[in-house]
């Protein structure tokens, strides 16, 4: 027997009995309670009754695309939420409107690097810190049972309270306001329902456009006690981590861009990884993406040198299989096609006159951080 | 030679595919050349490729180090590739290209800059003479305008890249650019519109023959901003700014849900475009494709040897020699210049060289076009023999290693055949025109006649101004032979001396050089007299 709370009104409205504990199915499905006090009532109100069921969220989680053959053992959680909006006196960029970013799109793959004003920097440094704390909020978020999607909703609460846009949304009309990759995916996770497992790996991606200038940074975490405890995992983990550290140490003016991938793969394969191929480092500044282009396995040719002012970023991804990858049919998730686990990690850099500077750094007090790898 | 493995590697890291058909061969006298295999038993047919590079192994500013140290416009030209070019040959192992460019030379000593004084004596008042003192001058603009101001404004981070031990003031010397500049000049290619100039291994390792083997094609037109094959965004961008639409501008109402355009959510980041995963159909290559049909005998090879030849254009003996260093004789696409002798005849008669005949005359250089076809040949260089297109452009150079801009060019000039050029008909027209000729529209044909060895019985019949034009250009050779000096030697007797030279052994470099010069002022002198004695034929002398 349902336990009716007391003096509880049929829920029918014109009706002024105390309701049994007749409860509605379909409201009982969705979450909801609704009791009546007889079958007649129930009828009687149904007609108005049943719109009810159409504004409550159905939670029925389904898989968008089940034909689909994936590669591992993670699938979509649909629905997603609604799109995200935000106040009118937050700034947009240029593709928040209609999806495309134009103003990228005029200087795609040409070869001039920009070199940022002081004022830039200033504006890139401020959006860089406030990039940091908005991930070590969604960070310390994690944990066994909540869903990226509410990650997604902290991100997004946060970067209004601050005054930031946060740039994944609509960015190629991209429906979340950060990007979520979970144990196989590589990147571009679209946050769902799916409630994180102890034992994971999750990278969340943060990007923000703020005073005119985007930041940009990632890190993987581990969830859950099961996570720490996987020695392949913690491994790839710290193995991705420590590739990036290596790699900024060779940022100054004067370094080739074409170079930063030989020092990233020599680790990787090292610590038996591969390096994903497909995505790449990126510069970044009043533009999401632009010149140079940063691919992190050796011997490539991209072309360019570093010079004081530039900011972009290194972000590399490393796999335990195979380095090939396969996108899911949103367009967006990137999977490795064995299945195997994937991580990343991400700063944003600025190229001073005597080297560099890392504007994404961890504070003494950011969640997550390396740990000693299982022997 | 050793050097050839470590090649085969670079080719096999940079999907370069190059024929079986083919082996690449060393020698002294040579240098790098390519040979058709002994193992070829079929012929090869027009059209077929014997050499793929894809754009992305060629070394140019824009894919090196430099594409973000110098403006695009820079980076297409030479001084911008000679620049790139040199950072990465000092960058040694750290550079991608570097098996390739172990293999150049660091200065290509057969240039015609590179002769000892006395070497370049010999080659006095030929055509070769002109063409490196204007070359001189295109060397210095390219370094005073140039590679000074880059490297003064960027030598912090040049310094930087190429490390301590290079010292500065020898790698910004003039004499290390004029060295590069002639290993570079002698074999880069234009490869498209986005990149300009580059240096493209395999298909600069065949030499060039005037009746060449193969052509060097790719595809030219190309996004300047991207280098895209295909539409690209700056296409749509042109249109809507040619639309005069505001680019910030929503399109359309938001009522449904905006299309989600596959390719283009792949941009989050960048995608590389080194991903070996594109399918064949993106490939953009620059092709080393059979020109001539390739055939043997079963006895041999048709051809006089097994070599494989490019054409590098339709150069003059003046040209190979101060760009490339060698001469052919009897260039097929030889030519000599007149303009000295023609700009002293003006001067005599005190008449202006920049004036343009008023438009009630037949003979501004417009209207004089439509005459001329027949008399003269054609200024563009096509390849009016075979009548083909070239693939995928209306560029003429794009089908041989492109030159310079042009330097000491004269466009008054007279070919093999003894031909003269659309302008300078035009000046000798003018020049009787001026001096109490008056024009004549048969004057042409009479000229044609005489062209096409007319017998001599037409000596009488020619009128006032053809007489006038053709006894013109007569003192115009006359002068031309009389300035070299040399007590009038003939070209046969040139021939003489260069077959004698033809050893059985290798030459030494200055002997080499010997020939060369030897083998131009046989070309000049035949040219010469194949005009001379047209000309004295129609005026009846004898």
């Amino acid at each position: 027997m349902v336990e009716v709370p007391h003096q509880t009104p049929c829920s029918r409205i014109d009706c002024k009995n105390i309701a049994s504990s007749l409860q509605c199915p379909t409201c009982l499905k969705l979450g909801k309670d609704s009791y009546f006090c007889g079958q007649d009532c129930f009828k009687k109100a149904w007609p108005t009754h049943k719109l009810v069921h159409k504004t409550l969220q159905p939670t029925t989680p389904y898989d968008p695309f089940p034909t689909f053959s994936y590669t591992g053992s993670l699938r979509p959680v649909y629905p997603l939420s609604p799109m995200r909006t935000l106040p009118d006196s937050i700034p947009r960029p240029d593709y928040a409107t209609d999806g495309i970013p134009h103003s990228e799109q005029r200087l795609f793959r040409t070869t001039n690097i920009h070199i940022n004003t002081a004022e830039e920097i200033a504006a890139i440094r401020e959006a860089c810190k406030l990039g940091r704390k908005v991930l070590d909020i969604a960070a310390a978020a994690l944990t066994p049972g909540v869903t990226s999607d509410s990650i997604d909703a902290l991100v997004h609460e946060t970067c209004i309270s601050i005054g930031a846009y946060p740039s994944p949304l609509n960015y190629y009309h991209f429906p979340k306001s950060v990007c979520i990759s979970v144990n196989e995916i590589i990147c571009h996770g679209i946050p769902d329902q799916r409630k994180l497992v102890d034992g994971d790996i999750v990278n969340i991606d943060v990007s923000i456009y703020y005073k005119g200038v985007h930041a940009d940074l990632n890190e993987t975490y581990y969830v859950g006690e099961k996570s720490l405890a996987d020695t392949d995992s913690v491994r790839l983990v710290e193995t991705t981590r420590e590739c990036l550290d290596k790699a900024i140490e060779l940022v100054k003016p004067g370094m080739l861009f074409r170079e930063i991938g030989n020092v990233i793969e020599k680790h990787a394969t090292a610590n038996g990884c591969s390096v994903i191929r497909t995505y790449c480092g990126h510069g970044i500044n009043k533009l999401f993406h632009c010149a140079p282009n940063i691919p992190h396995y050796a011997k490539n040719k991209t072309p360019g040198v570093a010079k004081p002012g530039m900011t972009f970023t290194i972000e590399p991804m490393l796999a335990l299989g195979s380095w090939k990858d396969k996108t899911w049919p949103d367009n967006w998730t990137s999977a490795t096609v064995d299945g195997r686990r994937s991580a990343q990690f991400e700063h944003m850099l600025l190229v001073t006159e005597t080297g560099v500077e890392v504007l994404t750094a961890r504070n003494a007090d950011s969640p997550g951080g390396p740990v000693p790898r299982i022997s | 030679m050793e050097k050839i493995p470590d090649f085969i590697d670079f080719l096999l890291e940079n999907d370069i595919e190059v024929s079986p058909d083919l082996d690449i061969c060393y020698s002294p006298s040579r240098g790098y050349h390519v040979l058709l295999s002994l193992d070829v038993k079929n012929p090869l047919a027009r059209n077929t490729p014997l050499a793929r590079v894809p754009k992305s192994a060629v070394l140019s500013a824009s894919s090196s180090v430099l594409c973000n140290l110098l403006s695009d416009d820079k980076q297409r030209s030479l001084a911008g590739l000679v620049l790139a070019y040199l950072i990465e040959r000092n960058l040694g192992d750290r550079s991608p290209w570097s098996r390739y460019l172990d293999m150049l030379p660091s200065r290509e000593e057969s240039c015609l800059r590179f002769w000892d004084q006395d070497e370049q004596e010999w080659v006095r008042e030929t055509d070769a003479a002109d063409i490196l003192r204007a070359a001189e001058e295109d060397l210095a603009e390219m370094y005073d305008n140039t590679a000074t101001p880059f490297f003064e404004s960027q030598r912090a981070v040049v310094r930087a890249t190429i490390g301590e031990n290079v010292p500065w003031d020898n790698f910004t010397s003039k004499k290390t650019f004029a060295d590069a500049v002639s290993v570079v000049a002698a074999r880069c290619f234009e490869i498209d519109a986005f990149i300009g100039l580059g240096l493209c291994p395999v298909a600069d390792l065949f030499n060039h023959s005037d009746h060449e083997d193969v052509h060097f094609e790719t595809r030219f037109e190309v996004c300047e901003w991207c280098g895209n094959n295909d539409t690209c965004e700056h296409d749509a961008q042109a249109l809507r700014e040619a639309a005069g639409e505001n680019d910030n501008e929503s399109e359309g109402d938001d009522s449904a849900p905006p299309e989600i355009e596959d390719g283009n959510n792949d941009d989050f980041n960048d995608i590389n475009v080194d991903d070996d995963d594109d399918g064949d159909d993106d490939k953009d290559t620059c092709d080393i494709v059979v020109h001539r049909r390739i055939a043997f005998s079963r006895q041999g090879y048709i051809q006089r040897t097994r070599e494989i030849f490019n054409s590098y254009g339709p150069l003059s003996s003046g040209q190979l020699l101060v760009k490339y260093g060698f001469a052919i004789r009897r260039n097929a696409h030889d030519y000599l210049s007149l303009e000295r002798e023609m700009r002293a005849l003006y001067r005599e008669e005190g008449i202006p060289w920049h004036e343009l005949i008023d438009g009630s005359g037949h003979f501004n250089s417009d209207a004089g076009t439509k005459h001329l076809d027949g008399f003269r040949w054609q200024d563009e260089w096509e390849d009016v023999s075979e009548g083909e297109e070239s693939r995928e452009h209306d560029h003429g150079d794009n089908h041989h290693k492109a030159s310079s801009e042009e330097g000491g060019e004269s466009e008054l000039k007279i070919d093999i055949r003894g031909r003269i050029s659309f302008h300078l008909w035009d000046r000798l027209v003018l020049y009787c025109v001026r001096t109490g000729g008056s024009p004549s529209p048969s004057a042409y044909h009479e000229i044609l006649r005489v062209f096409n060895s007319a017998p001599s019985s037409l000596a009488n019949r020619l009128s006032g101004t053809s007489r006038c034009i053709i006894e013109t250009l007569l003192v115009l050779l006359s002068r031309r032979w009389d300035r070299y000096q040399d007590g009038g030697i003939l070209s046969a007797e040139y021939d003489y001396v260069i077959s004698e030279e033809v050893a059985s052994r290798e030459l030494t470099d200055r002997e080499s050089r010997k020939r060369n010069a030897l083998i131009v002022l046989a070309n000049e002198k035949e040219m010469l007299e194949l005009a001379k004695a047209r000309c004295e034929k129609a005026l009846g002398i004898v």
